[in-house]
């Protein structure tokens, strides 16, 4: 067996592999032969130097740019409603990080104080299928902790302009809560476990409540319950969190309200997302 | 469960990114161009993959085809000369410092942008002949051919490190 007969065989070479005739033959090749041991000593010693680069995350602002351009392909696509994610041909123009029209203003978030708390709490569960335990949601409470400095949100108290807003972000035509004393403040983008939603902020009676909604096409519908890991209102502070989902969506509501309020609201919207 | 493209770019997004700087040879502002292209021309033509499906070994051959499709001839490619093989005669390979990915990235840039395309493929992410020839439309032995640009990556990484002078330098 030649050289390059032996390199064939044996390549990758930490593929495992039945020790048959041919491969034991060319193990024995390499064996005995300074020339392919030098190949693959060097195999490594590039594998070394791109486990190297391989240390490297993408950067946080491609991420954006890819998730910005993706809800944009989606929206366009389907018009409002999530739609087939098979599509006839290629093409699909790449997005930079553009703004729409109606841009996000700044927007600043005087909840230190139920930061403070919410950062305090053991962790929060999230129910992702019907017949399971209820479980993590700390997905939308890391979100809600870390928001600081934003893009992509507006500042409204207008339902339509929201909604159009959450329209062209998401491709999603969205209800929006309904309740006694609830007033709409505006909405922003979210990034949550890699995927693109919304969190839509309302006010009551000093204070705020956020939903948040993401798009799943595989979610299964769940009414509303409330999170099995915290026992809200007890302290009095402590955020409620009721988590369930549509058909296309995920969505929560986390805030210093009732819990039975906050189912309330939550049953309000169920399965309208 | 067949999962969103979202999910899989989501997933996916950093061997893109890290194939990407090496394709474009450590330049960060074109691999991020790269990647966000690749992935934007994907979304049109995903299909919700089966939990068998190896959906992301198809966003490096779409990594792949978008770079070749792409790339602007440099001066590497200007030759037609194959590199000629690195014998590291007399060096302990494994005993060399450890190579940087910066030296990596001045070996690519000597790489014609073909070979690039085959030797990530192939050496860092080790798709099969078979495999990577379909891929790219090429016989076993044209990408063999590409692939022989291993030994100029070698001799930049072993130059970097200090290697004798008795090692024999690739053609460039």
């Amino acid at each position: 067996m030649d050289c390059e007969a032996a390199r064939d065989v044996l390549w990758p070479p930490e593929r495992p592999r039945l020790a048959e005739g041919v491969v034991v033959e060319a193990r024995r090749h390499v064996k005995d032969c300074a020339s392919c041991r030098d190949y693959f000593a060097q195999d490594r010693l590039l594998l070394d130097a791109y486990g190297r680069l391989r240390r490297e995350a993408a950067p946080e602002s491609l991420r954006e740019r890819v998730f910005e351009t993706l809800a944009r392909e989606r929206s366009r696509g389907s018009e409002g409603r999530l739609g087939e994610e098979t599509r006839p041909g290629g093409g699909g123009r790449p997005g930079g990080r553009g703004g729409s029209s109606s841009r996000a203003r700044r927007w600043t978030i005087a909840a230190s104080a139920v930061l403070a708390v919410v950062a305090g709490t053991a962790g929060i569960f999230l129910a992702t299928r019907p017949s399971a335990p209820v479980e993590h949601a700390d997905m939308f409470v890391e979100d809600y902790l870390r928001r600081a400095v934003a893009e992509d949100r507006i500042r409204s108290s207008d339902p339509a302009e929201v909604t159009r807003f959450l329209t062209r972000e998401l491709g999603l035509a969205l209800e929006l809560l309904r309740g006694s004393g609830l007033v709409l403040a505006g909405a922003e983008i979210c990034l949550l476990e890699g995927r693109r939603g919304a969190m839509i902020v309302y006010e009551k009676e000093g204070r705020r409540i956020f939903h948040y909604v993401v798009p799943h096409a595989d979610a299964r519908p769940r009414d509303p319950v409330m999170s099995a890991r915290l026992s809200a209102g007890e302290d009095g502070v402590s955020p409620a969190v009721v988590v369930w989902s549509s058909a296309s969506t995920e969505q929560a509501l986390v805030g210093a309200l009732e819990p039975s309020e906050l189912i309330r609201l939550a049953r309000g919207v169920a399965g309208g997302g | 469960m067949p999962i969103t493209f979202e999910e899989l770019a989501s997933r996916e997004i950093d061997t893109l990114y890290q194939g990407a700087v090496f394709l474009e040879a450590g330049d960060e502002g074109a691999a991020e161009d790269l990647v966000l292209t690749t992935l934007a021309r994907a979304f049109h033509i995903y299909r919700r993959s089966s939990p068998d499906d190896d959906s992301g070994r198809w966003l490096e051959g779409r990594l792949a085809l978008e770079f070749r499709g792409r790339a602007v001839p440099g001066p590497a490619d200007a030759s037609d000369a194959l590199p000629e093989p690195v014998y590291a005669v007399g060096v302990e390979v494994r005993g060399l410092p450890e190579a940087s990915a910066e030296a990596l990235y001045r070996g690519a840039a000597r790489v014609p942008a073909a070979a690039r395309v085959a030797l990530w493929l192939v050496l860092f992410r080790r798709w099969s002949y078979d495999d990577a020839s379909s891929l790219l439309g090429l016989d076993r032995a044209e990408l063999k051919d590409l692939l022989r640009y291993r030994h100029t990556l070698v001799a930049v990484l072993l130059r970097r490190n200090g290697a004798p002078g008795d090692a024999a330098q690739a053609s460039n």
